[in-house]
């Protein structure tokens, strides 16, 4: 693959993984911590 | 009041969402419009799109459908009265979409069998458009009536009405398989696809941003179509999905993580898709931009070749892979009927299997004249219009009555109250700006062109009945279903 292609892939990868795991590890927090009900 | 049925449990609702969002969208139709428009070009605008419009639009319709407790008719009633005809067109839009969506299903369940005995042999190109399709040489020719395009469409629309049958409830437990495991099958595909012979040449095609081509409107227009109908965002969906969450919900945080996998779901198929492309442009000795026909036939060409090219039980592949290309589109499919089903029992106060069976038989009837030799020219016609402009008119409108109306400072006051993810001006400048700007750009790009000339060169008439007219319907078919409910009101 050239280098543009391989940049790109890493690129893509990297925003929706690392997005994907950013978001996955905020579930429910607030909702969880912060409600004074639950 | 009645009491809305809410999902099992989050991970359910999370899944249901991803599950609706990911279908054929990702599988079948992002690699034909992403090789239609340059490979790695089409990728970037798609990722611009995702975060400027994908994912605020989501955020927007989860909000709506939370804090109005309906499905699209009823929360832009609660919006203003004067707006249900809007929301009847939302849904409306995705109905339409889903009476072709389920013919494509129908090819699925084709392919699955054929794939027991590999039937498409070493021409899988012409075994779909000639064998299986009938495919005539323009729309008004009709050809021949197809029996197992109908059988096809006939086990849909049974598949879909029964998964929704006992509605969210049964969704929660459908999501679990028909997420799930086309995931995984998906990864099988994806190591065959990029290791066949030349697999090198198409993964530098999709990979490769061609920037000059971002100069191309019709880029930016298909990214952005592409998108919204890949994040199910324009249907009415996931107005009605929102509607179903629990009131105390993470709306940001749910938002970026349907939108951030339905895309990667897409990109991952893409891998195994142009990894086969370039097996066939090395087999071929063409290059890759030229080898297939890009269009909606692309997925039942270029993935029987994969199944043929796998080193091993390449029928039982076969038959997994097209059972998880229906099971896509019926997650995708109950998704649309249940949203509309929901409309229908939230406006007249029919019971659920009612509301349910009504659409079904109505989805089932619509798909009809496409189980003819000229279907898939049909169906190209009206796919083109229903996401160039059906979809695009709903987003812009979404945008205008929440943003500029309703006001978006507002609604962002409610999903911030409820989300730990915080969204701020940005979004807001996202969907009073940004998303009106390029959508009516867009839309008077996509007139002015059909207006020089036909889509794809078909027939003006075919192009009439098939785009034109349908699109003209929506907003007409939208203000009837509205104003059924003034007369009943008055009564």
């Amino acid at each position: 693959m050239n280098t543009s292609a391989i940049i790109m892939l890493v690129l893509v990868l990297g925003i929706f993984l690392g997005g994907i795991g950013f978001c996955m590890s905020r579930l429910g927090k607030k909702r969880d911590d912060s409600d004074p009900v639950a | 009041m009645i009491q809305r049925e809410q999902w099992d449990s989050r991970t359910a609702f999370v899944l249901a969402a991803i599950g609706s969002a990911i279908g054929l969208g990702n599988i079948w139709r992002f690699p034909y419009v992403c090789y239609q428009n340059g490979g790695g070009a089409f990728l970037v605008a798609m990722l611009v799109a995702l975060f400027t419009a994908g994912i605020p639009l989501l955020i927007l319709e989860f909000s709506l459908g939370h804090k109005m407790q309906g499905a699209a008719p009823h929360a832009f009633f609660k919006v203003n009265k004067r707006f249900q005809w809007f929301g009847w067109m939302a849904m409306l839009v995705g109905f339409f979409i889903c009476c072709y969506y389920a013919i494509i299903m129908s090819y699925s369940f084709n392919f699955a069998i054929a794939s027991f005995t590999e039937a498409w042999g070493d021409n899988p190109s012409e075994y779909f458009y000639t064998t299986t399709l009938g495919l005539t040489d323009s729309p008004l020719t009709l050809g021949s009536f197809k029996p197992m395009i109908f059988l096809g469409l006939l086990v849909c629309w049974v598949c879909i009405t029964l998964s929704t049958w006992r509605g969210a409830k049964t969704v929660s437990k459908v999501v679990y398989f028909t997420v799930i495991i086309p995931w995984l099958l998906l990864v099988v595909f994806i190591i065959r696809g990029v290791t066949l012979p030349g697999a090198v040449e198409g993964l530098n095609f999709y990979l490769t941003p061609d920037f000059a081509k971002l100069k191309e409107p019709q880029v930016w227009l298909a990214a952005y179509t592409q998108v919204f109908f890949s994040l199910s965002v324009g249907f009415g969906i996931m107005i009605a999905y929102g509607s179903f969450l629990p009131q105390k919900t993470d709306i940001v945080n749910n938002a970026f993580i349907v939108g951030l996998s339905d895309t990667l779901t897409a990109f991952m198929g893409g891998l195994a898709v142009f990894g086969a492309l370039g097996f066939h442009a090395h087999s071929l000795g063409k290059p890759v931009a030229d080898v297939a026909a890009a269009g909606p036939g692309l997925a039942f060409v270029i993935y029987p070749t994969i199944i043929s090219n796998l080193p091993f039980w390449q029928p039982l592949f076969g038959v997994l892979f097209f059972v998880m290309l229906l099971t896509l589109g019926i997650d995708s499919a109950f998704s649309m009927t249940e949203s509309v089903s929901a409309s229908i029992k939230d406006r007249w106060k029919l019971k659920h299997r009612t509301a349910n069976l009504s659409v079904g038989v109505a989805g089932f009837l619509f798909g009809l004249p496409l189980v003819f030799g000229a279907g898939l020219l049909w169906l190209d016609i009206v796919d083109r219009f229903m996401t160039q402009f059906g979809l695009m008119l709903v987003c812009l409108g979404e945008a205008i009555i929440i943003g500029w109306y309703y006001g978006s400072g507002k609604m962002r006051g409610y999903v911030n109250d409820l989300s730990e993810m915080r969204i701020n001006w940005l979004w807001d400048a996202g969907v009073r700006f940004i998303l009106p700007v390029a959508t009516v750009v867009l839309l008077v790009w996509e007139i002015v062109k059909r207006i020089e000339s036909s889509y794809k060169g078909y027939p003006r008439i075919a192009e009439f009945f098939g785009g034109w007219l349908v699109v003209i319907l929506l907003p007409i078919l939208g203000l009837v279903l509205a104003a059924i409910k003034v007369k009943e009101n008055r009564k």
